[in-house]
C-alpha cells in the first residue's frame, strides 16, 4: 500500500461529469420518446366443442361412444345467436341478438337489453353458470368478447363458443 | 440581489444531484421497456374485456399466435418491396396470421407450422406430452369464423390448451 509523503502535492482525480450526463441525457430522451405503456393484457379461458363431435356433425356420422371415465356434460339452457351486420359500412357490427331457452326465443336489440333478459334467464335457467354463445360468421372479434362480457355480467360463468353458422370444418382439416 | 464581489471562488454548480436524479429516470424507463414485444406483434389492437383475467406469469410453456385482417393501409409505411411482399400473398382482408421470427402466413401454412411445433415439442419432451398452451391474440377486427378457425385448427393439430388474449377493461378505462 502506498502512503503519500509530507510536502507532496495531492493528486485531486478529477470525474469528467459533463460527458457522462450528456450520455445520460441522450439515453433518458431515448427512452421517453420510446415509453408506450401499454394497457394491461388479461387472457380467459374458453370453451370449445370437442373436434370429434365438429368433425362428426360435418361428416353425417354419429359421435364417437362417450368415455365412460369422463365427467358428465353439462348442456347449456341457453344459447345467444348473434346475427352480424353484412353490408359495407357497418360489416361486422351486431345486427340482432336472439336468446334461446327451453321455453322459447327472445330478439333483443342492444347489449343492454341483452343483460337485462339474461339476468332473467339465469334465474329460471337449470344450468345456472353455462351459456352457449353463436356469433355470425362475419361479427367482429370485439363484438363476440363484449357479448361474452355480457354474459358473464348477468351471472353466467361458463361461456362457450360455437361454430358459426354455415361454417364448413373441412376448410379445416 | 446578493453578488459574491469580494470572492472570486470557483462557481462550479453541484452536477452530482442532479445526476442521480437522471440516472433514477433513466432506470425507471429502461425498466418499464415492454419486453414482452419480443413475443407478441404491436399491430395486434385486442378487444376490450371485463373478464379477462391477469396473466398466469409462471406460465411459460407458451406459443403466440396473432391473427389479424390484412388491412393494406396498415402496412403502407412499410416501404415498397415488403408491400409489394405483402400485397402479392394476401388480398385486402384475409387472414393474417402473425408469429413473431416467421413471415406472416395464411391457414395453409400455419397449419403446416403448427403440425412441426406439435411433432417437434412431442419428441423433444421428455414424456412425449405436449403441454404447451396456445396464447392467442386476435384483432378486434378480425372475423369470427377466422378466430374460430384458428382455435379449431390448434386443437385438430393436438394443442389442448388455448386461451385468449384482452386487454383488461378498467384499466383502459383509467
Amino acid at each position: 500500500m502506498s502512503k503519500r509523503r509530507k510536502g507532496e502535492p495531492s493528486t485531486e482525480v478529477v470525474l469528467p461529469i459533463t460527458p457522462m450526463l450528456d450520455m445520460a441525457f441522450q439515453l433518458l430522451t431515448f427512452f421517453i420518446f420510446t415509453y408506450n405503456p401499454s394497457g394491461m393484457e388479461g387472457q380467459f379461458d374458453l370453451s370449445l366443442p370437442s373436434e370429434n363431435e365438429a368433425q362428426a356433425k360435418e361428416m353425417k356420422t354419429p359421435p364417437p361412444p362417450p368415455d365412460p371415465d369422463a365427467p358428465p356434460k353439462i348442456e347449456a339452457d341457453v344459447t345467444i345467436i348473434v346475427e352480424a351486420v353484412t353490408d359495407d359500412v357497418n360489416r361486422g357490427e351486431i345486427a340482432k341478438i336472439h336468446i334461446k331457452q327451453n321455453s322459447g326465443s327472445v330478439i333483443v336489440g342492444d347489449l343492454k337489453e341483452l343483460f337485462d333478459k339474461l339476468k332473467l334467464a339465469n334465474e329460471t335457467a337449470t344450468e345456472k353458470e353455462v351459456v352457449k354463445i353463436q356469433p355470425g360468421s362475419k361479427l367482429k372479434w370485439a363484438n363476440v368478447v363484449m357479448v361474452a362480457d355480457t354474459c358473464r355480467k348477468a351471472g353466467f360463468k361458463n361461456v362457450s363458443f360455437v361454430e358459426p353458422q354455415g361454417f364448413n370444418i373441412s376448410v379445416v382439416n | 440581489m446578493s453578488h459574491g464581489g469580494s470572492s472570486e471562488g470557483n462557481m462550479e454548480p453541484n452536477l452530482t444531484p442532479l445526476l442521480d436524479v437522471v440516472l433514477q429516470l433513466l432506470m425507471f424507463f429502461m425498466m418499464c421497456v415492454n419486453f414482452v414485444t419480443n413475443q407478441v406483434s404491436e399491430e395486434i389492437v385486442l378487444p376490450e374485456s371485463m373478464s379477462a383475467i391477469p396473466m398466469d406469469k409462471s406460465e411459460i410453456d407458451v406459443l403466440f399466435v396473432n391473427v389479424r385482417p390484412f388491412i393494406l393501409a396498415d402496412y403502407e409505411s412499410k416501404g415498397q418491396n415488403a408491400l409489394q411482399k405483402l400485397t402479392d400473398k394476401f388480398k385486402e382482408g384475409d387472414p393474417f396470421i402473425i408469429i413473431l421470427g416467421e413471415e406472416p402466413m395464411k391457414f395453409s401454412e400455419f397449419k403446416f407450422w403448427l403440425r412441426t411445433q406439435f411433432s417437434t415439442l412431442k419428441r423433444t419432451n421428455k414424456d412425449g406430452k405436449v403441454k404447451t398452451t396456445i396464447v392467442l391474440r386476435a384483432h378486434r377486427l378480425t372475423d369470427y369464423d377466422q378466430v374460430y378457425r384458428v382455435m379449431q385448427m390448434c386443437k385438430i393439430e393436438g394443442f389442448r390448451q388455448i386461451k385468449l388474449r384482452a386487454i383488461t377493461k378498467s384499466v383502459v378505462q383509467s
